[in-house]
């Protein structure tokens, strides 16, 4: 300090000595990188307070006294310094500072903080990341870019809905998913309705943000990182920042155009045999779902019932598979305008994206416009505002164990039917239906007949004001709102097998209509200070109170019976059923944060948040959550590139955050009554009030109790962060331990209670896990840069418990196999039919020579767990090259482990269409060892197997049968490779656009999913039958995923 | 000082707007519930239990199942052909659902019925609402103890003051618990009052004798029951049945289903849209070989042709999934419409013929003939075809009448759909003799999952005790 002090007297005198001269100073700042020129350089001369900034050409002029030091600063750039001689040109060119390059990032509330200060683990996205393969889903873009967040892309379908956690899951039956915060304002991104194993998908509202607009993501993992925002936090935020013209330079004006177009095809087709015929037993049925019949080639004529005439059959192999579908095309085009002046900053943007499925008639479109801007009222009052609308359209088509899925016939309909060729409706009546097997519908006149759609008009934003009070003291408050209508109808025509219409004259025919609006108000004020409490000591200070109140209402009307065909209005049914269902929720919540810091060298961070909420009951309503944590910077203490160490801070923190229960679950309720049929043999229909003439009310099966409290999540992160070689290196280690206890779920009871379930606070859920991401610079030159990220992440959801005596509850699928948190178990797992094995876990087959199942595995008597859902870890690479102008990005990931339950893969096989099923001929024994259960029920093993199979009615059996029967021969490991994201473009050179008035210009081209390595059998692994739900790892006839690849522009002016 | 005051006035109006906005009053406001009433009348309670014990409790899986293992039908597609073929099928889960149902949905609000129309309730001296929860009350309480045997009773329905109910033997339902509540039930059906449940009353609109006499006939039904216990009282029984169904319009027979998709029978239903049930070589048989009438209004052909008849053999069938293999039930029996009958005239007929079988051979002949006569008019059969019937020395021995024939005929008189009393009839007597060709049927359901997973210290047997562990009244 001393030194410094006499060198600055020195200048100082010198300064006076010297009779000053004075001298005029012009230049050009560039890019080193590109060469292009930078306007918004802020140019300063040390010790005084003389400054200028550069022009939008780069050039800048200053008039200094010979001898003084000019700054040239710019952020993100390494800050440059010259010292000003005889010349009168000075020209420089300022390269990327990697160090500062992250090192602000968006925390709760949108408070800007310095990274190194921070004592928990945040991971930024750039919006360039987010768009650069013009994936139109904003959370499917996300994939594969933070470690520790999991995305579960339902399917390929345009609008599907996707499942994300961070950090695996904290509640059994409750929401998992984040929080999203749109430019500080919290928003609803779940899905309005989610997935079960029957039905249509509903797209999840994080598809109403055009990933285009988007400027950066911050992912805040642990609930230290998000404990200001209280119980709603509990499963990470993502906060979204869109483009504002922020940061911009004063009297520059941008405009944007970007635009790309992809091909979308299916990413991966089941393998059939393609030998047997429709049939059973060997023989030809015309009638039956199986293939099980004789040999296509051996065929010879028969009666052909469609047809109604002789047919000769021989050899004739039919693609039932691949004319179903299409090539998809997605058009994406984004426009914004973003500028900054004295005034403040601005930006306006559109967008609009239009996709056709790879099924005919799938498609969305999506429209947004957004304003964003901030004014420079007085040099104390800064207000601004920021208003996006969206409006998105989806048409999709019911998946999952549905009649009417086109795809339960497109993948199991037999060779030797001709699906295409033949009619698939009577000539004298479109509504009664041609299909070789009973109750479901023709894949054609269900694609001809039905309609499925949803539409969602969506405006988000907020106004917001900041006043500084004095040096370092601001009053900030933000006014924001959600309203969203989504509506929408679903038509299953009139002789639809879903409604058992398939009758001679055709009958059924349900029409659904549905609208739910939401409206989110969310109020926050708070108080920031930043003072410097002494020389080493710095303070930061945040106070504040925020208010939530979300409303939701379910309007639905469920009309039976269409009267006419093809009119597909709801008042051309025969009955009407509607449901309503209004939620109103509340949150008020006050919080600080004190952050205290040493030197830049110890960090300390303390919060606190009170919520009281309206859904827990009386009395029980206020809580209150701390954190704390400790960032220490190693590096401060040591000399600079020690051991090319340029940077090293350790951290740790500790947080609580709850979350609350269902709505209204602190009374017991009478909910509409009926007699729906419970085991689902007759597909829910049942008996439905009113019914004649009287409406009917039973006491609700799940028991309420007014003594509920949140669920409480403790956090405890352990991390550090390593920089070496003048940041060309980055490690960055966390660990985690998420303790869960008092989960508030419907806790299982037996019936015999007289209810089914109890809502309360039982159970404790521990996750633990590691995250690494690892950068690496290999290569920096001008011409040349080669930048490379990993991101790891592995983590281990237990369930330590359930409550006394319950061992595991339901989350979702069949009565088997279905998907369940189990007691001492990882979450979830796949629970079923096993298959019985002996002491050594060799599968028993059976020794009964009387029996059918002769020499074929055996099924358990007790059922149970089958399969883990999660993964071991997931691995991502990311590889970032440059080559003068020439960008390359490609992203791979890997996921290890994790098993899902095959139910497209089960019909196949028991069908006899698997590619599995093809040889019926070889002899066949089956692994493990033979045996039979006496009649007390216990295990008699009698050797080895060597029970040969050899007849075809034996393969049939053992396929249809006796597999069939055990779920456990459906479940497969979801290991897989994917090459998820290629991206190569190139940017024109500055000396062609700049004669066209074009500031950049960059063409690219992209694809994703274009390869799949996996074990996992037919499907792509990443389907999912759950959608948005916490119900993860079972499929039944999902909706594929899709293989893209497309071309762009990219036009800046 | 001015902008200290706008600074004081504006914190000031940010505390009382945040107080007020986070009020117990103002968030028990949010919290009410504006979907599900707390409390509902007792006239939105009738029609859901009178719904409940025709389709819930009579008319859907329990007798599908039934129906299977008792020959009534085969099973020729899905679960039912599982059941069928005694595959993995039949386990904790086929009944899980009935049973939660019964427990938690049925019996819980026939007891909210009980409570309201209490001395203490909010809806006192309906008696005749109070008698017909009763009577359902019993009739689903022995449902549960025939399917499955012995049953949280004394314990049940107690909330989260007993998570884990014991259960009570069978012995003590039938002899404790059965005959008690419907005595109860009697004494409040006839009981002098005002208050009449009327259209709300979806199975008799509110009639109190058709009550009355379902409640003697079920007494009998139960009493019946006991053949093979020490506790038998054949005096009892026949007492009862005096008391009950004088003809079929009076019989405990549920009428009202419509023609509307959420109002039709629940086997029609279960026919349009899934098909699992085939005619079964057994009920065949005992019609053809006997030339019985009501056979041709029974058996619809196979689906597309005209007139191919084909019942399936039990455990044996292939998978008829497309219905285009096996006859089928006809449309006079299985339409929209259909009436679900729950305990008929010619039962409580059959019934006095058994129990005078050891007494008097007479009455016991005289029952027999009119309930079969009862059981044929039922079909608009014919005087003269009843008596060619009745003609054969098989159906009407010249001798002692066995309880063979009684069974045999209530066994014909159950179908289509009754097959829970004709599976009762079969396990309390071993008649008719069962044909599958891959075994008999389980002597009873596997208590359900839910219970081995939530209950586990209390169920009483395991899932492998069903084909050897009988209950406590069969033979």
């Amino acid at each position: 300090m001393k030194k410094i002090c006499l060198i600055f007297a020195i200048l100082v005198f010198m300064g006076n000595v010297l009779i000053a001269q004075e001298r005029r100073i012009t230049g050009t700042v560039t890019d080193a990188v590109d060469g292009s020129t930078m306007p918004g350089v802020t140019i300063s001369v040390r010790g005084t307070t003389q400054g200028t900034i550069t022009d939008t050409n780069g050039r800048y002029e200053i008039t200094v006294e010979e001898g003084a030091t000019l700054v040239f600063s710019f952020i993100g750039m390494v800050t440059e310094q010259r010292v000003v001689g005889t010349e009168s040109v000075i020209n420089v060119s300022m390269s990327m500072d990697l160090a500062t390059l992250q090192e602000i990032v968006v925390t709760a509330f949108g408070i800007e903080r310095e990274k190194k200060a921070l004592s928990y683990s945040v991971q930024e996205v750039s919006g360039e990341m987010m768009s650069q393969s013009g994936n139109p889903s904003m959370a499917n873009a996300l994939q594969g870019k933070v470690a520790g967040v999991i995305v579960r892309q339902s399917s390929g379908m345009p609008g599907s809905s996707s499942h994300v956690t961070i950090r695996g899951s904290r509640s059994f039956t409750g929401n998992n998913q984040p929080l999203y915060v749109v430019d500080g304002v919290p928003i609803s991104s779940g899905s309005d309705v989610s997935g079960g194993v029957s039905g249509t998908d509903f797209s999840s509202r994080f598809l109403d943000i055009n990933p285009e607009s988007i400027e950066s993501i911050n992912v805040l993992k642990g609930p230290a990182a998000s404990a200001l925002y209280g119980m709603r936090a509990t499963n990470g935020v993502v906060i979204i920042t869109t483009k504002s013209g922020r940061g911009m330079a004063k009297g520059q004006t941008r405009v944007n155009f970007s635009t790309n177009y992809t091909w979308d095809e299916v990413s991966r087709l089941p393998e059939l045999q393609s030998t047997y015929a429709q049939g059973s037993a060997g023989a030809l049925n015309q009638n039956t779902s199986l293939s099980w019949g004789p040999r296509i080639d051996t065929l010879g004529t028969y009666f052909h019932r469609v047809l109604e005439e002789d047919y000769d059959g021989t050899g004739r192999v039919f693609d039932n598979v691949n004319p179903f579908f299409q090539t998809g095309h997605t058009l994406n085009a984004t426009i914004d305008v973003s500028g900054a002046g004295e005034f403040g900053n601005y930006s306006v943007g559109f967008g609009q994206t239009d996709q056709t499925g790879i099924i005919d008639k799938t498609g969305m479109s999506r429209s947004t416009a957004r304003l964003a801007g901030t004014f420079n009222i007085t040099d104390k009052l800064t207000v601004g505002g920021n208003a996006n609308f969206s409006s998105l359209n989806v048409d999709k088509i019911p998946g999952g164990s549905n009649l009417s899925n086109p795809l339960f016939t497109i993948y199991a309909a037999p060779r030797s039917y001709d699906l295409f060729g033949l009619p698939y409706h009577d000539p004298n009546d479109p509504y009664r239906q041609i299909h070789y097997r009973a109750a479901m519908d023709n894949p054609l006149w269900a694609m001809e007949n039905s309609v499925f759609y949803e539409q969602t008009q969506r405006v988000f934003g907020n106004v917001n004001a900041s006043y500084k009070i004095a040096d370092g003291i601001n009053i900030n408050y933000r006014l924001g709102t959600d309203y969203f209508i989504t509506d929408g109808k679903e038509v299953y025509e009139k002789g639809s097998g879903f409604t058992g219409g398939r009758t001679n004259p055709p009958s059924g025919g349900q029409i659904f209509d549905f609208a739910y609006t939401n409206l989110e108000i969310n109020s926050n004020i708070n108080l920031t200070i930043n003072r410097s409490l002494t020389d080493d000591i710095d303070l930061e200070f945040l106070l504040g109170n925020e208010f939530s109140d979300t409303k939701r209402r379910f309007l639905e009307n469920t009309g039976r019976t269409i009267t006419i065909g093809g009119f597909r209005n709801i008042n051309n049914t025969g009955t009407q059923t509607v449901f309503e269902s209004s939620t109103w929720e509340r949150t008020v919540g006050f919080f600080g944060n004190l952050g205290l810091s040493w030197r830049s060298t110890l960090f300390l961070n303390a919060s606190g948040r009170n919520d009281i909420v309206s859904y827990m009951p009386e009395g029980n309503r206020s809580f209150f959550y701390p954190s704390v944590g400790l960032g220490f910077v190693l590096t401060e203490l040591m000399d600079q590139d020690e051991a090319g160490l340029t940077f090293a801070k350790l951290r740790a923190s500790w947080a609580q955050v709850g979350q609350g229960g269902p709505l209204y679950s602190t009374q017991n309720i009478f909910v509409t009554g009926g007699a729906a049929d419970v085991g689902g043999f007759i597909g829910g229909q049942g008996i439905q009030f009113p019914f004649q003439n009287q409406n009917g009310f039973t006491l609700s099966t799940v028991l309420r109790s007014p003594d509920l409290v949140p669920q409480n999540t403790n956090t405890t992160e352990l991390g550090f962060d390593l920089r070496f070689v003048n940041n060309r290196i980055g490690l960055d280690y966390t660990y985690y331990l998420i303790d869960v206890t008092d989960q508030i779920y419907a806790v299982p009871i037996p019936a015999s209670t007289g209810f089914t379930s109890e809502l309360r606070n039982a159970g404790r859920l521990e996750t633990s896990g590691h995250e690494v991401v690892f950068t690496i610079v290999p290569v920096l030159t001008q011409d040349f840069e080669w930048n490379f990220t990993t991101n790891f992440s592995s983590y281990q959801n237990e369930v330590l418990e359930l409550a006394p005596g319950v061992t595991d509850i339901f989350l979702g699928g069949f009565v088997q196999p279905n998907v369940r948190a189990q007691a001492n178990s990882s979450y979830p797992v796949i629970f079923g039919t096993r298959f019985l094995r002996d002491d050594d876990g060799n599968i028993v087959n059976l020794d009964d020579p009387t029996s059918a199942f002769h020499g074929m595995p055996i099924a358990d008597p007790d059922a149970g767990v089958i399969g883990n859902v999660q993964p071991d870890f997931e691995m991502n690479f990311i590889n970032n090259i440059r080559y003068r102008s020439i960008n390359l990005t490609f992203q791979i990931d890997w996921r290890q482990g994790g098993q899902m339950y095959a139910g497209n893969t089960r019909l196949q096989k028991l069908y006899g269409m698997d590619a599995m099923t093809e040889d019926r001929e070889s002899d066949f024994t089956a692994p493990g060892v033979k045996g039979y259960l006496d009649e007390d029920g216990n295990l008699v093993v009698t050797g080895d197997n060597d029970i040969v199979l050899n007849t075809y009615d034996q393969h049939q059996t053992y396929w249809l049968d006796a597999m069939d029967a055990i779920d456990e021969s459906n479940v497969y490991e979801t290991s897989f490779v994917r090459f998820r994201e290629l991206s190569l473009s190139y940017d024109l050179p500055q000396s062609v656009l700049a004669n066209v008035g074009i500031n950049s210009a960059s063409i690219y081209f992209t694809g994703r999913n274009l390869f799949l390595w996996t074990d996992y059998p037919n499907f792509d692994p990443e389907t999912s039958t759950g959608g948005a739900g916490n119900f993860q790892g079972l499929e039944y006839v999902a909706l594929p995923q899709t293989r893209s690849y497309g071309m762009g522009v990219r036009l800046s002016f | 000082m001015k902008k200290h005051t706008l600074y004081k006035i504006f914190a000031a109006l940010l505390v009382i707007f945040v107080i007020t906005a986070c009020s117990e009053e103002k968030m028990n406001e949010i919290d009410t519930n504006p979907n599900s009433p707390t409390d509902v009348p007792l006239s939105l309670l009738m029609p859901q239990v009178t719904i409940d014990i025709p389709v819930t409790v009579s008319g859907i899986d329990l007798s599908w199942y039934s129906s299977v293992f008792v020959e009534h039908t085969t099973g020729a597609h899905a679960q039912l052909r599982g059941a069928d073929r005694r595959t993995a099928e039949i386990n904790p889960t086929m009944g899980n659902n009935q049973w939660n149902a019964f427990y938690s949905s049925v019996i819980p609000d026939l007891n909210v019925i009980i409570e309201k129309t209490g001395p203490e309730g909010s809806e006192p001296g309906r008696f005749v609402h109070s008698g017909m929860a009763k009577v359902m009350k019993a009739y689903t309480v022995a449902r549960i103890t025939d399917i499955w045997g012995d049953m949280p009773y004394t314990q049940a329905w107690q909330g989260s003051s007993n998570r884990a109910p014991e259960y009570d033997t069978q012995e003590f339902i039938y002899t404790q618990v059965l005959q008690q509540l419907l005595d109860e039930a009697i004494q409040d059906l006839q009981t002098e009052t005002v208050y009449n449940p009327g259209t709300t009353d979806l199975i008799f609109g509110g009639d109190v004798d058709r009550w009355i006499k379902t409640a003697y006939g079920l007494k009998a039904r139960y009493l019946q029951r006991l053949s093979n216990t020490g506790q038998y009282d054949a005096a009892a029984v026949i007492a009862a049945a005096n008391n009950s169904f004088t003809n079929r319009e009076e019989e405990f027979t549920f009428r009202n289903f419509t023609e509307a998709p959420t109002g039709q029978h629940p086997w029609y239903q279960e026919s349009n849209l899934r098909k699992h049930h085939v005619f079964s070589q057994q009920v065949y048989d005992l019609l053809n070989d006997r030339n019985d009438p009501r056979l041709p209004i029974w058996i619809a052909p196979v689906a597309g042709t005209e007139d191919v008849i084909n019942p399936a053999q039990n455990g044996a069938a292939e998978n008829d999934q497309g219905g285009t293999i096996y006859s089928k039930a006809s449309s006079n029996v299985v339409y929209p419409t259909a009436p679900l009958e729950m305990m008929t005239y010619e039962e409580v007929l059959f019934l006095k013929a058994e129990a005078y079988l050891g007494s008097n051979m007479a009455d016991a002949k005289e029952n027999y003939v009119a309930g079969i006569t009862s059981a044929m008019e039922r079909w608009g059969i014919e005087e003269a075809d009843i008596e060619a019937y009745l003609a054969d020395e098989d159906i009407l021995p010249a001798g002692d009448l066995t309880l063979e024939h009684i069974i045999k005929q209530k066994y014909l008189a159950f179908w289509l759909y009754n097959p829970v009393e004709a599976y009762n009839d079969y396990r309390r007597t071993g008649f008719p003799e069962m044909t599958n060709v891959i075994g008999p049927p389980p002597h009873r359901f596997p208590y359900p999952q839910s219970e081995y997973d939530s209950n586990s210290e209390n169920v009483p047997l395991g899932p492998e005790s069903i084909y050897n562990v009988k209950l406590w009244w069969a033979l």
